[in-house]
């Protein structure tokens, strides 16, 4: 790429892991990286990696992260040239979209109209079905007729329905209805979860098809014409439709299902003007039928996966066809190599019905080797506050096969240190180890169907770990001897501890 | 001799651990004996918490925090929450969950959407009867076992702190009619 046609200095409106790993890749492309923070993320990581650093006001995403007026301002007073969004946040919004397009800014991302017809996972559906690409069956009618309408509707599809959020994303909104009598209370619960998320409390129905795997596709295009699918990611593992592992290649996936899934996505991008990056995300039944999900019009969380497996810098094609630039591969170009696995670090608590953790990192160090990649939006001393998501980081690993990258990643979990909040390394742990995982028998119900045991026994080593720091402050008090005073205790010059 | 009295979080009876220094030349050891097990183990700290404990040639890295009276150790991807109790304290533990509980607590930070409880109103064990949202996610607080509301002691879209009592329960026998 020449660097005359590139920006020169670029805001990333997001926070956490995203927003630092967008950084890297800005300043390895020569690009002022510019941060924005919230009070609360005056001392985050994301806010150290950057090049330049603005404040938002407030704690809440309402007050900072979603203030588009305010952030757009900051990039007009520190001559930025483009935005990029990252996901979540702002990614999706079509009226942030076109405010940096009204103030000369590239928003680093797919068109105005392409965000709102896709946002719209109504309208994307009637997109998708006129490319020619398989759907679910469901019901897009309006919710206000009435809860009898709608019991009609649903009796014609065939419980179990799926409730989800028209505006929807991430699992909210959604709710899965089993029989006719929860039908209203769910609809209800589902609208105020898709209000309080996105401001829009628009539902929709549909088949719920049950044990499906969630298989993705990684689509990309410029302005020259060109799309292009860089190939899947299989995202099954779910805990309340949020994804916790992810990998590629798909175990389910035959070459044929694969060029078959991939020419669709690619022909639907086509039909509907795609620019960017983007990921079309499919059900796939336990037959190999697969149905199209929706479109997400933004970088994926998951991203790395594909970065991994094609040896592609997403978000440097993404800063290249956003400044005008030909994609930097094309389909013949693109090869998928090995295999690559991504587990999504949450504080929040297994044991506790996976409630979000907060407090802050008394002990942070993420693992490292060949082949073992950690986008992480915290460091040592970070605290995880209640404002935001609770993803931490992810860990991503590749290996020769997949079960080369499963070794890879059980080596690499149980060598990443969390401690101040709790999270779910334990978990993903024995998710990892289950035998049906190690199978690649995968499906989205996964976890709700098999029982995740944790190991409860406590090694004597652990005991002996903790007496040997607890011999000095524990209720028997022990005095310290002249000699033991030269040992030292891992107590001694203990920076921000509460304790002792 | 060091005596410690360890109780696993959770389940699990409280472990006693011996301490005994047994230094060797220049290296400060101890032999440790928990239940009937004897091991001689070596421990390196770097005094930040952090350290590797060398038993019968296997280097185990460790990191240790201390929340209250709980020692947090992780070991090999695990953490391990043990307290450190006294005998008096071990005595007073073990007899608080079978019991009912007066009130709902908010187990996180967050925001009150709804409430679905009246002062005076039976519920069913398990009833949904607070739901909450914290870090963007929706979460509903269900009834710990069936009884009677007493006192609501929160608003749809209150901001409330962990730990916050949101709803009393009234007591067996007596139902205040408040």
């Amino acid at each position: 790429m020449r660097g005359e046609s590139l920006f020169k200095k670029v805001l990333i409106a997001n926070r956490g892991e995203i927003a630092v790993r967008i950084a890297q890749t800005l300043q390895q492309m020569g690009i002022t990286s510019v941060a924005v923070y919230s009070d609360a993320d005056r001392r985050a990581l994301h806010v150290q990696v950057a090049d330049e650093a603005y404040p938002l006001p407030g704690n809440t995403s309402a007050e900072t992260y979603l203030r588009y007026d305010k952030i757009i301002a900051l990039a007009e007073e520190h001559g930025v040239d483009a935005i990029h969004p990252g996901y979540g946040f702002l990614s999706e919004n079509e009226d942030f979209a076109i405010a940096c397009a009204d103030a000369r800014i590239t928003f680093i991302g797919p068109s105005p109209d392409v965000i709102r017809d896709m946002g719209d996972k109504i309208i994307a559906k009637e997109k998708f079905i006129a490319a020619g690409v398989p759907v679910v069956p469901g019901w897009s009618g309006d919710a206000t007729l009435g809860i009898d309408t709608i019991k009609q509707e649903a009796a014609k599809i065939g419980y179990p329905v799926l409730i989800k959020a028209a505006a929807g994303g991430g699992g909210k909104g959604m709710r899965v209805v089993h029989q006719e009598r929860d039908l209203a209370s769910s609809i209800e619960a589902a609208q105020r979860e898709a209000n309080a998320a996105f401001g829009d409390g628009r539902v929709f129905m549909e088949k719920y098809i049950t044990r499906p795997r969630h298989v993705e596709f990684q689509i990309f295009g410029d302005s020259h014409g060109n799309v292009v699918h860089l190939f899947e990611r299989e995202c099954s593992i779910q805990r309340r439709h949020q994804k916790i592992i992810e990998e590629s290649p798909s175990p389910a996936l035959s070459p044929e299902l694969r060029a078959k899934m991939g020419e669709a996505a690619v022909r639907a991008a086509k039909a509907i003007g795609y620019t960017n990056a983007g990921t079309v995300e499919f059900m796939v039944d336990a037959e190999g039928r697969f149905y199209f999900l929706e479109v997400n019009t933004r970088l994926q969380v998951e991203h790395p996966v594909t970065e991994m497996i094609t040896h592609h810098d997403l978000v440097r094609a993404q800063v290249i066809v956003a400044a005008g630039g030909k994609l930097p591969f094309t389909q013949d170009e693109l090869r998928q190599q090995g295999h690559a696995l991504e587990c999504r670090i949450y504080a929040e608590d297994a044991s506790r019905g996976f409630l979000p953790s907060v407090g802050v990192l008394e002990h942070y160090a993420a693992p490292s080797g060949p082949n073992i990649r950690v986008d992480s939006g915290v460091a040592e001393g970070n605290e995880v506050s209640v404002y935001y998501d609770p993803m931490l980081s992810k860990l991503i690993v590749w290996g020769r096969t997949r079960d080369e990258a499963i070794a890879r990643m059980d080596w690499a979990l149980a060598r990443y240190v969390v401690m101040g909040v709790t999270t779910n390394i334990e978990f993903l742990c024995e998710v990892l180890n289950h035998a049906e995982f190690r199978a690649g028998r995968l499906h989205t119900q996964f976890l709700d169907e098999h029982k995740i045991a944790s190991a409860a026994t406590i090694p004597d080593e652990a005991l002996m770990a903790a007496a040997l720091a607890g011999r000095n402050g524990s209720g028997a008090s022990h005095a310290m001897t002249t000699e033991e005073r030269r040992v030292p205790s891992p107590w001694q010059s203990a920076g921000g501890w509460r304790a002792f | 001799m060091t005596k410690l009295l360890l109780k696993p979080d959770g389940a699990g009876d409280p472990i006693e651990v011996v301490l005994q220094r047994t230094d060797a030349k220049d290296r400060v050891t101890y032999q440790i004996t928990t239940g009937d097990r004897v091991s001689s183990v070596e421990m390196e700290s770097t005094g930040s918490g952090a350290g590797w404990l060398r038993v019968q040639g296997r280097v185990l890295p460790f990191r240790i925090m201390k929340k209250g009276d709980v020692l947090h150790v992780w070991l090999r991807g695990r953490i391990h929450k043990l307290e450190i109790m006294d005998r008096a304290a071990r005595r007073s533990t073990g007899s608080t969950t079978a019991a009912k509980q007066s009130h709902l607590q908010a187990p996180m930070p967050g925001t009150v959407l709804k409430i679905n409880a009246t002062p005076g109103a039976v519920f069913e064990a398990h009833a949904p009867l607070v739901i909450m949202e914290s870090m963007k996610m929706e979460m509903t607080l269900s009834a710990p076992h069936a009884g009677r509301v007493k006192e609501v002691r929160c608003k749809p879209g209150q901001l409330v702190e962990m730990g916050a009592v949101l709803v009393t329960f009234a007591e067996d026998g007596h139902v205040a009619s408040a």
